[in-house]
């Protein structure tokens, strides 16, 4: 049996429906989205949210005062207890990330100071290390670097000659 | 269409009840299960607390990158996987092609020890901590912050309050800066009635549950967002590339991470209804914000349809920006859609790489 398009067939329902629905929808979205915009509804829903809030405190603050109790008498740790714990956590995870930073300027300085002091390897070489020369973390990040840095370099790793390996970059699109 | 027909004879009415099946399947399938948001490759390389900052395994060759990393900082009440929904609409995906550097800071999934981390901590301890970790990775002093909604307003503060570190390029998206105008949207409607308690919640909670943040959004629009999404799922569930499309903004959508106590109040009064950084009355960590003092390159883009940052509350924060190089684009779109839109990778991503590119040298 030939079917008839959507709007005409009187036998599909859901046609009729969507055609209602999409003919409906676009003012009912505007009314709703004016309706949420107004001071009316901000106030409703402020005074709403404000009366839940007010109502529900006694039950929090006895919810909490019984757990306290309960955690006590079973030499239990208390939330608080474990914020504690997590708040003293994170700052020991930030100064050992500020000695994590420190190492690596102090590493950095080394190597600088250690590749300046020491001969000058044969040209040839020295090209190369300049050139193609990571640090040790670019050569963990970057698979690229790395695989040419693969080629027989045996120099300590400079921050210097990886920066000057960047800069010297040319952006090709 | 997934419009069903009546069966007009007998023998249709088993391949009727079979699609309306196959229909009611995918329905649960795209509605009860996550999309594996988030795939391209990239590893971890510096944590702080629940903050990770996540480096993108560059797919250019060396010396055919921009020299100039770039950091992305999305919102803190909402995972950064929108900016790498998809593999084909990823944002993330598009800019590491484009032979950036590319880092992104997740702020993470902040539990009641964190309800006093405000936007004090976020700009001034966790994204310098971040920007110290990405410049000793990538070898570079200089770099490009991309902050998106709220993430553009903790990226405005570190830019404003350390211009000299170092930051060359600044994107803001969507960025909620200005609110001055008390009548712009629903959120600055709603938090400035008198009823509305910011303390109160966060004294009953410790955090914002993201629960009440997600209907908050989701209230500026609620015949989109509570009926017209699913309708129009319905209407396409024939269509894999809509589906698969729909199932991952779901995902997003449904991943709901609260906000942190102290940063959601601050956010209310300091911002929505003092608006102190307009005002110049913004203190961070004890160091006064002034705009004035931002340096960098500036690209600001607004979403012209945007209900949740209204155009006025980027817009009219430009003159205030002290950057030399300043451009103001504005863009079609949503709050979300701009970016992660279908029309996203025609529209926005090519003025971002094209504003981007030439500065990142």
């Amino acid at each position: 049996m030939t079917q008839r398009p959507d709007d005409t067939n009187p036998m599909d329902p859901f046609g009729m429906m969507k055609g209602m629905r999409d003919g409906n929808m676009e003012a009912w979205s505007k009314m709703m989205q004016q309706f949420v915009n107004t001071e009316a509804y901000s106030q409703a829903s402020g005074a709403m949210l404000d009366a839940y809030l007010t109502t529900s405190a006694p039950f929090r603050k006895l919810l909490e005062q019984t757990m306290t109790q309960v955690l006590t008498q079973f030499n239990m740790p208390m939330r608080s207890d474990i914020t504690t714990l997590a708040e003293r956590l994170t700052n020991i995870e930030m100064r050992l990330d500020d000695v994590d930073a420190q190492l690596t300027t102090i590493s950095r300085a080394s190597s600088k100071s250690q590749a300046a002091t020491s001969p000058a390897p044969a040209p040839q070489a020295s090209a190369k290390v300049a050139d193609v020369q990571p640090t040790a973390e670019a050569k963990a990040m970057d698979p690229v670097v790395d695989t040419v840095s693969e080629t027989g370099n045996t120099a300590p790793p400079t921050n210097k000659a990886s920066t000057s390996h960047r800069s010297s970059k040319t952006k090709e699109k | 269409m997934a419009t069903q027909q009546l069966p007009t004879s007998a023998t249709d009415l088993p391949t009727t009840l079979k699609q309306i099946e196959e229909h009611m399947r995918t329905l649960q399938r795209v509605t009860q299960t996550r999309y594996p948001v988030g795939q391209t490759p990239k590893e971890v390389i510096w944590t702080l607390n629940k903050a990770k900052l996540y480096h993108y395994i560059p797919v250019v060759p060396a010396e055919q990158r921009h020299r100039i990393p770039l950091l992305l900082v999305f919102a803190t009440m909402n995972k950064p996987t929108i900016l790498d929904l998809r593999p084909g609409n990823s944002f993330v995906e598009y800019i590491v092609k484009q032979g950036y550097d590319v880092y992104l800071l997740d702020w993470g999934a902040p539990g009641p020890e964190d309800k006093n981390i405000s936007f004090d901590d976020y700009s001034m301890e966790y994204l310098p901590r971040a920007i110290r970790k990405l410049k000793a990775v990538s070898g570079e002093d200089e770099f490009t912050i991309l902050g998106w909604c709220l993430g553009a307003l903790i990226s405005t503060l570190y830019a404003a309050l350390r211009p000299d570190d170092g930051l060359k390029n600044l994107i803001l998206l969507t960025a909620p800066l200005d609110f001055s105008d008390k009548q712009a949207g629903g959120f600055i409607r709603w938090t400035n009635d008198q009823n509305f308690n910011a303390e109160k919640i966060v004294a009953a909670y410790g955090n914002m549950p993201g629960n009440l943040i997600d209907y908050g959004a989701k209230a500026l629009k609620p015949v989109e967002n509570y009926i017209g999404t699913y309708l129009n799922l319905w209407d396409n569930i024939n269509n894999p590339k809509v589906v698969e499309s729909w199932h991952a903004m779901n995902t997003w959508v449904s991943d709901l991470i609260d906000m942190t106590g102290a940063s959601y109040q601050q956010l209310i009064t300091q911002f929505y209804r003092e608006n102190r950084l307009m005002n110049g009355t913004l203190m961070i960590r004890g160091e006064h914000v002034d705009l004035g003092h931002v340096r960098a390159n500036l690209l600001n883009m607004i979403a012209l349809a945007d209900h949740i940052t209204p155009v006025c509350q980027s817009e009219n924060a430009m003159p205030h920006f002290g950057s030399l190089d300043k451009q103001l684009i504005k863009v079609p779109g949503g709050h979300i859609g701009m970016m992660a839109g279908s029309g996203a990778q025609k529209r926005t991503w090519p003025q971002i790489e094209g504003w981007l590119g030439p500065r990142s040298n």
